[in-house]
């Protein structure tokens, strides 16, 4: 944690943005401390944003060092330092979608194999659970899963925004380059399917 | 039926309060906030998808390392500083301009050129004017404007073939 915040108590959200946008503007002008302290800010949840849609633990940590090695790249491009949080993801995002895409690639050459064209079930998902997990914990995630192979690639990824990765709507639109009325769309359409399974299957039956 | 039995929120209604509270109207709202029943299918359904976030934040693995910025590397002395390696592009860059010109044996056929360039000239008007459908422009132009969506469907086929903008692209909108 920040000594500042330390020091100084609890922040609210508008100095927490504040600082953001304070250490983004460092990070334009080449303070890489300033930097790390974005990335320690970020790192957690943008790790796990991309272990949702990847279900693997190497890939979500080299992906997410590629994130943030991207983000210093280009970081002074980002004209509104407030956005930060949403580009990060857009960035995110779309390194996600490449990493698919590739294993699509190299699952039609047959390099790897696939059952899903988005939300593809890894080796270590499908073969071997991971070893620290426990039963309740693989059942958590097969039930996620299964939840999220109703949806399409669209309704997928906001509901996933919205609810795993705790964005507002804003946010996903901003994250995602649409206008606020398509996310809404598209997560009504997703709730729509969610609740439907839950009905049928009791997906979320002790969630 | 007792006509005035108050009329409970549809399924659709809570659905869509749960997307976001204010896109129901302001009477369905009222009476969201003063009926019992209504006010607890709203909150149980709203729980249960903010549970579901927090367990698996809860449940997901942490990241092994922090993310550090690769060390730089040295700065390049002699030779090969950047003073000298922008003036030998641009030399290289004129040679390969020059070089054709000063060498070239061939002469050049001026009615032939023009009539190519007439040509070609012709065949983009007649695709300007023989244009895809918006819809599949779209396909094509990735960089999107932020407000203008393209269809779901160019989205998953689009996804499928071209790559990711690259991150310039990404921010260009944020400017
Ligand atoms: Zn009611």
């Amino acid at each position: 944690m920040n000594n500042a915040s330390l020091a100084d108590g609890p922040l609210t959200v508008a100095d927490e943005n504040s600082r953001i946008a304070e250490w983004v503007l460092q990070a334009q002008a080449g303070n890489e401390t300033a930097f790390h302290r974005l990335v320690d800010l970020h790192q957690a949840e943008i790790f796990r944003m991309i272990y949702y849609r990847t279900r693997s633990h190497m890939d979500a940590e080299d992906l997410t060092q590629d994130v943030f090695l991207r983000a210093f790249r280009h970081i002074r491009r980002l004209a509104s330092p407030e956005l930060f949080r949403s580009w990060l993801y857009r960035i995110a995002i779309n390194r996600v979608r490449d990493h698919h895409r590739q294993n699509r690639i190299k699952s039609f050459i047959g390099l790897v194999s696939m059952d899903d064209d988005n939300f593809h079930e890894t080796e270590e998902m499908a073969v071997a659970p991971i070893a620290s997990q426990t039963l309740d914990q693989q059942d958590f995630w097969k039930r996620v899963r299964q939840l999220l192979t109703q949806l399409s690639r669209m309704e997928r990824e906001v509901f996933l925004l919205r609810f795993f990765d705790q964005l507002s709507i804003k946010e996903i639109g901003t994250a995602m380059g649409k206008n606020e009325n398509t996310v809404k769309t598209h997560l009504y359409r997703a709730l729509h399917k969610v609740k439907a399974a839950d009905d049928t299957e009791g997906l979320w039956e002790g969630i | 039926m007792n006509r005035n039995a108050p009329l409970h929120l549809t399924r659709d209604e809570r659905l869509k309060a749960v997307v976001d509270i204010g896109d129901i109207d302001h009477a369905r709202r009222s009476h969201l906030a003063t009926c019992d029943r209504c006010r607890d299918d709203f909150e149980r359904l709203h729980g249960r998808l903010e549970r579901l976030g927090r367990v698996a934040a809860t449940l997901a693995p942490k990241p092994k390392a922090a993310f550090r910025l690769p060390a730089r590397q040295a700065k390049t002395h002699g030779f090969f500083r950047p003073v000298w390696a922008i003036g030998i592009s641009a030399l290289l860059v004129a040679i390969v301009i020059v070089w054709p010109h000063a060498f070239s044996t061939v002469e050049p056929q001026p009615e032939l050129a023009r009539q190519e360039d007439r040509q070609l000239i012709t065949s983009i008007e007649n695709l300007v004017i023989d244009a895809l459908p918006a819809p599949y422009q779209g396909l094509v132009a990735w960089t999107d404007p932020p407000n203008v969506d393209v269809p779901d469907i160019s989205d998953d086929v689009r996804d499928w073939f071209m790559p990711s903008p690259s991150d310039q692209d990404d921010d260009e909108w944020l400017s």
